[in-house]
């Protein structure tokens, strides 16, 4: 049952990353900025506001990721603390969440459309989307994956935030990076100090897929802190500093990948 | 129902069949095993096959736009790379495998030597990105397919979608390599009952049957499961082939038993193209086995084989080859398509 359920959703991923294309065209048209784009964007506004009052059983529940380095919003190039001696910059963090819903007693409520979204830092608006919920409903918790389920990684070339050109897909071996963190620091012994964390495997016995699972209020927007810090403060970047292949290493570090989630209350 | 849906159904099955025009794209003699591409996700129609063939014949894919699929994956080699023993790519660098030969790839589960790519659709991004063969990268490859004046109207045609995406690029190319079918050997004739083996072939297929089909197992003339067959290490290389992917110890020295069809247009022969004729490859069979402790329990025991069989067995091998599927003009370069005239905008 619970595989005919998952091979029905697969079928919709198409018609919703077509929807979701269709809508990131609208913005680009409208953010032309032309008096064509002025009288698209009030028609636009006009078509939302008449949307709202048709759908006003519908609640919006904004969702948005936020990484962190010890509790300021990370920003790539900046320099941050490792130690009282050290410091760190980071130059790529790009990740995939996937499956991700509100629950309410462990019962899904809602879920996020695409399944799969590519966030990355470099791009803010990646960070940040709506889940409709009925608003009688209520919700408890969070949940989604952090990367790509085997079942998606068998599916051969897909499109939007699945397609290869974003860099998360390894070339040499088949399969997706769930997690991609670069950087730099004084203390790592590679060429230009250079860490390289390029984080997958859908097989076992190197599974690096996580789930994480978090408590929230029932409010309108969720805001879901990445601590950067508490991960690189976890690891030795004298000895650890690049891996990039299904390894014990790459499933241990999602492993500690996984605990650097956390609701802002 | 209506009629439009009836139709959109009938296309959709159609599609699914891999039929267009009446002809199949893809070929499937009743005495071949199911498929192991699934075709639904990615059901073969006419002109994406087109656009496949457009994109395994041009060099925009590499770096310098001097390299194609077709470089060293000819089709009068069956898509393998004579005189060649190792990858030749961009910048005359050099790889560490063979290019293998390309054909039946519909019914392989898992690809290149060492198994690392578990999906036809994926298998192009290893080349494309490899810095000794394409040296280039997908995302860049879409950008200067966009560019190029030939190709959005063939995306449109191919995917109603002028705009190019990785997926569509990688699905196109999938989809050409689908229909590379190779059926139509003396042996498929036999097969059919339109031909029969000369005595020697006959004797040939008995001695191979006995000797050699438990990995190169027909109709495909392979499992397309790992091995190890014996081969001394080339410490110039230090492959340890599916190890390398898998890190199991027992995976050791094994590398993906290749098809025995088309083996005169495919030498040289072995992943690190050691041998570069058949004798040398039977040779090797009988007499120059190295042991190790992942060596293929088909080959614990020595095969013995007279010079004489030794003749038989490659008269036999010999009916494995298919002129048909070698120079069947549908495989071959895209002339009207793709004149070499054609500039590359930059």
């Amino acid at each position: 049952m619970a595989d005919v359920v998952h091979k029905e959703k697969i079928g919709q991923v198409g018609s919703v990353l077509l929807t979701h294309k269709r809508l990131l065209e609208a913005r680009r048209r409208i953010s032309a900025g032309t008096l064509h784009g002025q009288v698209q964007r009030l028609l636009l506004l006009l078509g939302l506001m008449s949307y709202g009052l048709v759908t006003a059983q519908t609640r919006t529940v904004h969702i948005r990721f936020a990484p962190t380095y010890a509790g300021v919003p990370l920003a790539l190039g900046a320099h941050y603390s490792l130690s009282s001696q050290d410091s760190v910059v980071f130059e790529t963090l790009r990740f995939y969440v996937s499956e991700l819903q509100l629950l309410h007693d462990n019962k899904a409520v809602a879920a996020m459309a695409p399944r799969h979204r590519l966030l990355d830092v470099e791009d803010a608006a990646t960070l940040t989307f709506s889940v409709a919920v009925d608003p009688k409903t209520p919700f408890n918790k969070i949940a989604f994956q952090l990367g790509i389920d085997s079942m998606t990684n068998s599916a051969g070339a897909l499109a939007g935030d699945l397609d290869p050109i974003h860099g998360m897909y390894w070339a040499w071996q088949s399969g997706y990076i769930n997690w991609k963190l670069e950087g730099r620091t004084p203390i790592c012994p590679a060429r230009n100090h250079v860490f390289q964390f390029h984080i997958g495997g859908y097989q076992a016995p190197y599974n690096s897929l996580q789930r994480v699972e978090l408590a929230v209020r029932a409010s309108d927007e969720i805001v879901i802190q990445v601590a950067i810090d508490r991960l690189v403060t976890q690891l030795d970047l004298k000895a650890t500093y690049e891996i990039m292949r299904p390894c014990q290493k790459a499933k241990e570090l999602a492993g500690l990948i996984q605990g650097i989630f956390t609701v802002v209350p | 129902m209506t009629l439009k849906q009836t139709q959109l159904v009938l296309w959709a099955l159609l599609s699914l069949l891999g039929v267009s025009g009446g002809l199949p794209l893809l070929e499937r003699p009743a005495y071949f095993p199911a498929p192991a591409y699934d075709f639904r996700a990615n059901a073969l129609t006419k002109d994406k096959v087109e656009l496949g063939r457009v994109l395994f014949y041009d060099p925009i894919l590499s770096a310098d736009n001097t390299i194609s699929c077709a470089s060293c994956h000819s089709p009068y080699n069956a898509f393998a790379h004579t005189d060649h023993d190792l990858s030749h790519g961009i910048a005359d660098l050099i790889g560490t495998r063979n290019a293998p030969a390309l054909f039946n790839l519909a019914w392989q589960p898992i690809f290149m030597w060492d198994g690392a790519i578990h999906h036809l659709d994926m298998q192009a991004l290893a080349p494309i990105s490899h810095p000794r063969e394409m040296g280039e990268e997908i995302g860049h490859v879409v950008q200067k397919l966009q560019a190029k004046s030939l190709y959005p109207p063939l995306f449109q045609a191919a995917f109603q979608d002028s705009h190019v995406t990785g997926q569509h690029v990688l699905q196109a190319l999938a989809q050409f390599q689908l229909t590379l079918v190779s059926c139509h050997a003396k042996y498929d004739s036999v097969k059919l009952r339109q031909a029969r083996f000369t005595p020697q072939e006959a004797k040939g297929y008995a001695l191979f049957k006995q000797n050699c089909n438990v990995c190169h197992r027909e109709p495909l003339f392979s499992t397309y499961q790992f091995a190890n067959n014996g081969l001394p290490i080339d410490t110039t290389l230090d492959d340890l082939g599916r190890y390398q992917v898998t890190q199991k110890p027992a995976d050791s020295l094994l590398f993906k038993i290749p098809s025995l069809r088309n083996i005169s247009f495919t030498y040289p022969y072995m992943h690190d193209g050691r041998f570069k004729k058949l004798y040398q490859v039977l040779n090797h069979y009988t007499s120059g086995i190295a042991s190790s402790p992942t060596l293929s329990r088909e080959l614990q025991h020595p095969i013995v084989l007279s010079a004489v069989e030794k003749t038989d067995l490659i008269a036999f091998l010999l009916t494995l080859n298919d002129k048909a599927f070698v120079f069947d003009p549908k495989h071959q370069f895209p002339k009207k398509i793709l004149n070499p005239s054609e500039g590359f905008e930059k």
